[in-house]
């Protein structure tokens, strides 16, 4: 592969960090295609959401790089990595709980519109409309002039999607979206991220073993802060490694339930 | 030894300040630990205390009656003033600590008005109560017997707040409640009463602080908000939540305050506030950080 | 009565005819003193709504914007006794001064939040009143620093009858009030709302949210600096530290709280309550007035929650909105600092 051609939408390099004596994620290297849906499950512990916040720069790692599209962009704060395309959703629901659907997603668009820092006026229809359909997209556009605080657990997760889509991401990071979720939910969710463009690059935490089955081509099992095994998910499925250290640390991790 | 003998009186000055100060803002700082509510008005807590002595104790000579009688009139009033705010504040709970700390800013102003409108605004001093009100001599100069008192006594209460808070049950669980609140409540322990104990002790030390005070710095108009400023200094630098930050914190105010006056009497003020900006900004913890973490 | 408040926000033709009625009080027989309390009015107004812009819809409750009020008060009556007597160029001195001690000491937005960044705007307020009190050859310290030169406007002699310093005063209040309510129906305004509902979530989405919150800041520090010029617009133009003392920061924290956090109108009323408690009614009270106050404020924060704008009727739900009312956030974190290295949680 020549140095120009960078197949890879997302890389880390020996990405490590530490807490004095306690590794939370250690020399993790992986590469994910561009388009590629790509789960990350493992044990409570395990340094997923940490790998997670490293990756999108809420944390400074202790060694390694991330590479965005080939970029290092290691150095670059969350907010600026969040421009370049690099979108992570949070662990615990957090949208906007006192604005309405619209107003939500509109801070999303109102970002990538080029109108955000505009001090005097109304924003721009561009930004009005991409709102919508963002909202669309997830299936919450007849819902758009309700408070967001009014919605149920599994919606606020779709909003949170619309949200991330708001601003365009080519990068998505979404961490346990469907923790809480009911089965009826969880199904919705799926055929959410299945209707995402293959543009998009996704990675996923799930502790949703069927969420992981039927979105992810690829899927990395970490294990106390390093990856454990990678490949697809069948080969993850029949691997024996897999098995014993999940079985190993506790039953919960093998269970394919639906959550609620 | 030849500077000390020269300077002791600004040194112990220095202390006994510091530990006035540590006696109102130990309580101010446990109160925000424990119920994350910065209490605005323990300066016009301070302030009573400064008037109950002008009434009561007396204000050009006192006996040791009279202020015996001050001193259990503050305790009570000030525990009667804790309960009073730990109940007026429930009812916010659920909108949140900054409203919180507001209603306390508004209290503040009532408490401190009421007191001005009762005792009149013109300033008014605090006697010392009998033999106290006389100089002793040391190091062959006069200082006030008085302020000596006060460092024995302050002395005494930190040590009585730290055998409190460390070596009894009762102190057991009041730190228990400013680290982890929920487990407290989860052992069965009625946490509101160890709140509403905990409020009403610390505001009576703050009033006792302000009578103490008295023959010191006197009644006025403005020593409630000055003592709170200092007070909140103190406990920013100690640490939020932290008894032994808070007596470190008041010594280093009350030095810096009594020494810092004499030699640098531009810097002191500006140095105290700069300090504060500097701990909020860099270290927030504070010097010795409480056991519960800065942001739960 | 018909009053339609949509999203609680004043309509034109209310706020229009507030200012007419305003602009023609002077007019209807007040006494040239009842004039200079309507002036200060209007400057408390600005100052409560320049608070109200960085605490209400930026999350950050604020006792330093009074200082920030007296730095350019302060340098509008040096410029006055230096320099120059043109009424304009002593309000661009007001402008730019509080705009600059706002941007000296904004960076504290970046260091804390909520009880902590009061904290910390309490002590840079503190910080700028000792050296108001203490620069004494330059700001005379506690005497306070005065001029008897009235301004000038666009060539006129000085112009000392408090009527037309009035309009003046009414003239800039409603440029200055009007560009701040058009900020925050901006979409930098909904960001800096944003901002303050959740921090995290705007930086996740692309927001450089430090920056936004400087900027404000900045901003609001320029329009105390207008509420600074406007404190020493009447005669006699005195300013001392206890304009900028902590009391004063108190005082005026809670007159935008009584209004309502995140209403400009309401801050506005607050500011109105303050000054009637304190100048017409401590007349008839013993000079109680600010007795009453703390007894309103403790009575209207049970009472009202979200402040007097808070006491309309809003329909609970629009749609298409595209303007969610700005009242105060919930606030369930208890302290609030700002991370210092932006740590999560590992899972």
């Amino acid at each position: 592969m020549s140095a120009e051609e960078n197949p890879d939408a997302l890389q880390v390099q020996g990405l490590t960090k530490s807490y004095g004596a306690v590794v939370a994620v250690d020399d993790v290297t992986t590469s994910i295609k561009h388009g590629e849906r790509r789960a990350v499950i493992g044990p409570n512990g395990a340094g997923k959401s940490t790998l997670f916040a490293l990756v999108a720069g809420t944390l400074r790692p202790t060694h390694g790089r991330v590479l965005l599209d080939g970029r290092d962009v290691t150095r670059l704060r969350d907010h600026q990595r969040a421009r370049k395309g690099l979108v992570k959703t949070f662990q615990h629901s957090s949208v906007f709980t006192a604005m309405t659907l619209l107003d939500n997603v509109l801070l999303a668009t109102q970002r990538t519109t080029g109108v955000a820092a505009r001090p005097f006026g109304r924003g721009s229809q561009v930004a009005i409309d991409r709102a919508h359909a963002a909202l669309e997209q997830v299936g919450l556009a007849d819902r758009a002039g309700i408070v967001a605080g009014m919605l149920s657990h599994g919606e606020r997760r779709q909003l949170e999607v619309a949200l991330a889509l708001g601003v365009s991401p080519q990068v998505l990071l979404l961490d346990e979206p469907t923790a809480g979720m009911s089965a009826s939910e969880t199904e919705r969710f799926v055929e959410l991220l299945g209707s995402l463009s293959r543009d998009m690059t996704v990675l996923i935490i799930e502790h949703d073993l069927e969420v992981v089955f039927s979105v992810a081509d690829r899927v990395s099992v970490m294990h106390l802060g390093a990856i454990l095994e990678e490949g697809t998910p069948a080969q993850i499925r029949g691997s024996e490694l897999v098995q014993r250290t999940y079985l190993g640390i506790g039953p919960e991790s093998a269970d394919a339930g639906v959550g609620a | 030894m030849g500077w000390f003998s020269t300077n002791y009186a600004l040194l112990l000055n220095g202390v006994a300040m510091g530990l006035l100060l540590f006696m109102m803002a130990v309580g101010l700082t446990v109160i925000f630990g424990m119920l994350d509510i910065l209490n605005l008005a323990h300066g016009a807590f301070f302030m009573v205390g400064a008037y109950l002595g002008y009434r009561i104790a007396g204000e050009a000579t006192a006996t040791w009656g009279s202020f015996a009688l001050a001193l259990v009139t503050c305790i009570a009033v000030g525990a009667v003033i804790g309960v009073a705010f730990m109940l007026m504040t429930r009812p916010l709970v659920a909108r949140g600590h900054m409203d919180q700390a507001l209603l306390t800013l508004g209290l503040a102003l009532v408490v401190s008005q009421l007191l001005l409108v009762v005792f009149g605004k013109d300033d008014h001093a605090v006697a010392a109560p009998g033999r106290l009100s006389q100089s002793v001599s040391l190091f062959g100069s006069a200082y006030p017997a008085y302020r000596l008192a006060v460092i024995v006594l302050g002395l005494v209460v930190a040590a009585g707040v730290w055998l409190i808070l460390e070596k009894t049950s009762a102190g057991a669980i009041v730190r228990a409640t400013v680290s982890d609140r929920p487990m407290v409540e989860a052992c069965g322990i009625d946490v509101r009463t160890v709140m509403t104990a905990t409020f009403a002790g610390a505001s009576a030390l703050a009033v006792v602080a302000g009578l103490l005070a008295g023959p010191i710095q006197g009644a006025s108009s403005g020593i409630g908000d000055n003592t709170l400023l200092l007070a909140l200094v103190v406990i920013v630098i100690g640490g939020l939540g932290s008894v032994a930050g808070t007596l470190l914190g008041a010594m280093i105010i009350g030095l810096m305050q009594s020494v810092g006056v004499m030699v640098a009497p531009e810097l002191a003020s500006f140095l105290t506030f700069g300090a504060m900006v500097l701990v909020l900004a860099f270290r927030p913890q504070g010097l010795i950080p409480a056991r519960v973490p800065v942001s739960r | 009565m018909k009053w339609s408040f949509a999203g609680n926000r004043l309509t034109p033709t209310l706020t229009v005819s507030a200012v007419v009625v305003l602009a023609i009080l002077p007019l209807v027989g007040l006494s040239a003193y009842n004039v200079t309390i309507l002036t200060d009015f209007l400057a408390y107004a600005l100052l409560a709504m320049s608070i109200n812009l960085v605490a209400g819809h930026a999350g950050l409750l604020t006792m330093a914007h009074p200082a920030y009020a007296g730095v350019a008060a302060y340098a509008v009556v040096l410029l006055s006794l230096h320099v120059t007597q043109d009424g304009v160029l002593q309000l661009l001195a007001a402008l730019v001064a509080g705009a600059a001690a706002a941007a000296a000491t904004g960076w504290i937005t970046a260091r804390a939040t909520k009880v902590y960044f009061l904290m910390l705007s309490l002590a840079i307020g503190e910080i700028l009143y000792v050296i108001a009190v203490q620069w004494r050859p330059v700001t005379h310290g506690s005497d306070g620093l005065s001029t008897y030169s009235g301004m000038e406007f666009f060539g006129s002699g000085p112009v000392v009858l408090s009527g037309f310093i009035y309009w003046a005063a009414l003239i800039v209040f409603a440029v200055l009030a009007l560009a701040t309510v058009v900020l925050t129906r901006s979409p930098f305004g909904s960001a800096l709302r944003g901002i303050r509902d959740n921090e995290a979530r705007m930086r996740s989405l692309g927001y450089p949210t430090a920056r936004y919150k400087y900027f404000g800041w900045v901003f609001s520090g320029a329009v105390a600096g207008g509420a600074g010029w406007l404190l020493v617009a009447q005669q006699p133009r005195l300013v001392s530290p206890d304009d900028m003392s902590f009391q004063m920061a108190g005082l005026l924290l809670l007159a935008v709280v009584i209004g309502g956090t995140g209403s400009m109108w309401g801050s506005c009323l607050g500011a109105g309550v303050l000054v009637v408690m304190n100048e017409v009614v401590s007349q008839h009270l013993n000079g109680n007035g600010p007795l009453v106050l703390g007894i309103i404020f403790v009575v209207a924060v049970y009472a009202l929650p979200k402040g007097i704008a808070g006491i309309r009727f809003r329909r609970a739900e629009r749609s298409g909105g595209t303007h969610t009312p700005p009242g105060p956030p919930e606030d369930p974190t208890p302290s609030g600092h700002v991370e210092q290295k932006r740590e999560v949680e590992a899972s």
